[in-house]
């Protein structure tokens, strides 16, 4: 019998609560003090986002994330409907609605991982308890357990942005909608690109949106939506600055903000804290061009991550690539492409909503035959001059492990690139020890990337 | 030798003897591998229907090289038997998105074997009327395809024909199931299981037949010496060995709910021979109206995406408890078996969700994960069934 006394979000909210308080600019005895008092997986996390060329960056992250957080906590006091959504939703249609409030599944999953004591393994163990399969995918099955358990904020309804696109996320909001007996909204992609779909795609999603004023008692105004897609507008202009200068060799961009960039994307984009922490990612990065700085002697690879990163070790992984010489460009999460929304009217920001969601990450690349995927990724190494590809395996992720021997021979034939495939479960830190992660990423550097780099001519002793 | 035996030994092999006598006609075979393909289309066009499936299907070392060991092994399975030589009988493939796997597994068999005709068919997961005319369109992207390429008219007429032979097959399946949901059943599950392979590997009039002398055969077949009547249903399973390791502890398979069974027809008009000539009124009940009957089309849309009582679908668990409960009651089970096979995450989550509302209902459920074909399983099977029927009081 599992046990459990708090849900994710319950036990979050204190920990970011302390968001307030952390001020721009702290000294390191500062940040010391901090992570001392902090419980140690929160100490862990803490300590790789606060080193000093992502200090500021992350704190006005933190500080955006806090409010999210108690928002979402306060919702059902202030009035507001809680609406859980999973990761290819936009909140920014949700901010849109004066009475709702969003909560990203694996937004506050992930959270759970980076900053709670044991993780979320306690609440991966309700989920098999109640009988789900082990299989499912655990970038959402903590918060689900939480939220299952009955010791969480619970959701007043959940959107379903998956059913098309990924079988395991839709089941399992399905699964959560039907067990705790709340309505669910199922947005369908078909299962190609085409603009024939996409035509069926905007028809049902302007349904959807209807059908989520009727039950948030309001019609979207107008105004409110300008005003929140305004903002989204905003955040984009930096995401793209911020992918520019990914391209540049070597990499100002610190590895972290591949992840930090789209946690923004998936809970604070049409917000002020949206908007500020793209400004502070850009800020922090265009110094570092400017000052050509660079973590390690030499940036040694630069690498993209075809699928997702590993989050239960933030400093395993992305710290330590970094000062390795290691670059992680941007991983599939992060491609989700934003478009300007065309503010005119009502129409044409459901319309943009709807190409947003049509065209977020996994969405579009494995919501369709396997080239969409290969051709992202194809773009996505070429434009930020990546020199291989990494796949992590994440093992619920079956029609991803379903393509990715084609992915990686297509890459390989269209840019010449290497693949490695890992294998290891993105947010359960049971399954592969993060050394053992860096020992392939290091053995693959060394024997594949740096041997087909043109040698540089040996010293001559005279 | 009984009708029984023919259907048995037809399910028994993948290209059976009426697909060699077909091929040797000059006719094309088309593979498809889920039920919500409207086979009607095809056959339609002349060509016959097959459905692909792994019977025979030991190692799946080249599969495992394209797939991967976290996909399902039924479709491992499938695709191994299709990267070999065993479906090479076919002139062409239409696969669906039915799920993930199954969506992998046409994408691998495309580019590694490169069938002359290979059309994914995108069939919607939820029912509206914009995702209905969505399916129509596509289904008519199908059909100009298969009429391109085979270079044959699928006319309204025989289209409706189709639908009317397949709509017969469907009210005799109903039939069958019949006897063998009664009191005294008149065939083992494995038995049924075998009869409802062999309808997708032969011509459907060929199958009628059949059909026909079987239900004869059968009337006043009674089988006795079973602990219990249960009920199996899930993921695609297509095993009829394994339903013979379940009926060998005493556990009598009398109904079902899987697309190797009962959800692959179930909607069909139970007075299809009467109905022949005016089978549109009846392929979907609720819907009927006069546009549904000026186009074969829109009704054979209709039709699958509402039979489909698969968890693919979404916004429909109610349809699918409702099914089962239905089948349940009918045929009087002591009890229910849910199987799903490993990493099949619709019917794994599914399977969850049925087993707590059955229970709430008072039917005992059995929740078991498969591994296609793994006979070094059974013994583990068969002592879990057993335990099943002493919780079942049987």
């Amino acid at each position: 019998m599992v046990v459990v006394r708090d849900g994710i979000i319950k036990r979050l909210d204190p920990i970011f609560g302390m968001g307030p308080r952390i001020k721009y600019g702290m000294s390191q005895e500062e940040v010391d003090g901090l992570i001392r008092i902090l419980p140690p997986q929160m100490k862990s996390s803490l300590g790789a986002l606060m080193v000093p060329r992502t200090r500021d960056a992350f704190i006005c992250v933190i500080k955006g994330l806090q409010k999210y957080i108690s928002t979402v906590k306060a919702a059902h006091d202030d009035g507001k409907k809680v609406i859980l959504h999973p990761f290819n939703f936009p909140p920014d249609l949700i901010y849109s609605f004066e009475g709702a409030v969003p909560l990203a599944t694996e937004l506050l999953n992930t959270m759970g991982v980076m900053a709670l004591d044991g993780q979320i393994e306690r609440y991966i163990d309700i989920t098999r308890e109640i009988g789900l399969p082990d299989s499912l995918c655990t970038s959402g099955i903590g918060l689900i357990g939480s939220l299952l358990s009955g010791l969480d904020v619970p959701p007043d309804a959940i959107i379903s942005a998956a059913p098309g696109s990924c079988d395991n996320n839709a089941k399992l909001h399905e699964f959560a909608a039907e067990y705790m007996e709340v309505p669910i909204f199922h947005v369908e992609k078909p299962a190609d690109n085409t603009e024939r779909s996409f035509e069926a795609y905007k028809n049902n999603f302007r349904e959807f949106v209807s059908n989520l004023e009727d039950f948030v008692g309001e019609e979207l105004d107008e105004e409110r939506l300008r005003d929140v897609m305004k903002k989204s507008n905003m955040a984009t202009e930096y995401f793209y600055e911020l992918n520019e200068l990914r391209s540049a060799i070597p990499c100002p961009v610190p590895n972290a903000f591949s992840f930090l960039t789209y946690g923004t994307r998936y809970t604070l984009w049409g917000t002020d804290g949206g908007i500020d922490a793209m400004r502070r990612m850009v800020e922090v990065s265009e110094k570092r061009r400017q000052n050509g700085y660079y973590p390690a002697p030499e940036e040694r690879a630069r690498t993209l991550w075809i699928y997702t990163g590993y989050y239960y070790d933030i400093y395993g992984l992305f710290n330590w690539m970094e000062e390795h010489g290691i670059t992680y460009l941007n991983d599939l999460l992060g491609f989700f492409f934003p478009m300007p929304v065309d503010t005119s009217d009502k129409e044409s920001m459901i319309d943009a909503a709807a190409g947003t969601v049509w065209n977020y990450p996994m969405t579009r690349q494995v919501g369709a035959d396997f080239t969409a995927w290969v051709d992202d990724s194809v773009t996505a190494i070429n434009e930020l001059h990546a020199d291989c590809a990494i796949f992590c395996g994440h093992p619920a992720c079956k029609q991803t492990w379903g393509v990715f021997r084609i992915v990686r021979d297509e890459i390989r034939k269209q840019t010449g690139n290497p693949t490695l495939r890992l294998q290891a479960d993105a947010w359960d830190k049971r399954m592969t020890p993060i050394t053992t992660v860096q020992d392939e990423i290091e053995n693959f550097v060394k024997t594949v990337v740096e041997s087909k780099k043109p040698r540089k001519p040996r010293a001559t002793s005279s | 030798m009984s009708s029984m035996d023919d259907l048995i030994e037809i399910s028994g092999s993948i290209e059976n003897k009426y697909v060699k006598e077909w091929k040797e006609q000059g006719k094309k075979v088309i593979g498809y591998s889920c039920a919500s393909v409207p086979k009607e289309l095809l056959y339609a066009a002349g060509l016959l229907p097959f459905r692909v499936r792994a019977l025979g299907s030991g190692e799946t070392t080249t599969a495992d090289a394209y797939l991967s060991r976290f996909n399902c092994s039924f479709c491992r399975s499938c695709l191994e038997l299709g990267l070999g030589s065993e479906y090479d009988f076919l002139d062409g493939i239409v696969m669906p998105n039915g799920c993930d796997h199954m969506r992998r597994m046409f994408e691998n068999w495309r580019y590694i074997k490169k069938p002359p005709l290979a059309h994914p068919l995108m069939v919607p997961h939820i029912v509206t009327e914009n995702f209905i005319s969505f399916f129509i369109d596509d289904l008519n992207i199908l059909k100009e395809k298969i009429e391109s390429h085979f270079g044959v008219s699928i006319t309204d007429d025989r289209l409706r024909e189709s639908i009317g032979v397949y709509n017969k097959v469907g009210g005799k399946l109903r039939k069958l199931y019949e006897l063998r949901e009664r009191d005294k059943p008149a065939l083992t599950g494995a038995e049924a299981m075998s009869v409802i392979i062999a309808e997708s590997s032969i011509p459907p009039n060929k199958y009628l037949g059949f059909l026909s002398d079987l239900l004869k055969e059968r009337e006043n077949n009674k089988i006795s010496g079973y602990r219990a009547r249960l009920m199996l249903g899930g993921s695609a399973l297509d095993d009829v060995e394994l339903v013979r390791a379940m009926e060998d502890v005493g556990g009598l398979i009398v109904t079902d709910s899987l697309c190797f069974g009962a959800r692959a027809f179930w909607d069909a008009p139970d007075d299809a021979d009467a109905l022949a000539g005016d089978y549109l009124n009846r392929v979907y009940k609720e819907d009927y109206n006069a546009s549904v009957k000026q186009d074969p089309m829109d009704a054979l849309a209709r039709k699958y995406l509402n039979r489909l009582t698969c968890p693919r679908m979404f916004g429909e668990y109610s349809k699918r408890i409702d099914f089962i409960k239905s089948a349940a009651e009918r045929a009087n089970v002591d009890g229910v078996i849910l199987e799903h096979i490993k990493f099949c995450d619709l019917h794994g989550v599914d399977n969850t969700k049925l087993r707590i509302d059955l229970e709430k209902a008072g039917i005992p459920v059995l929740l078991l994960e498969l591994e296609y074909g793994a006979r070094s399983d059974i013994g583990r099977l068969r002592t879990r069934i057993q335990a099943f029927l002493e919780r079942t009081g049987r």
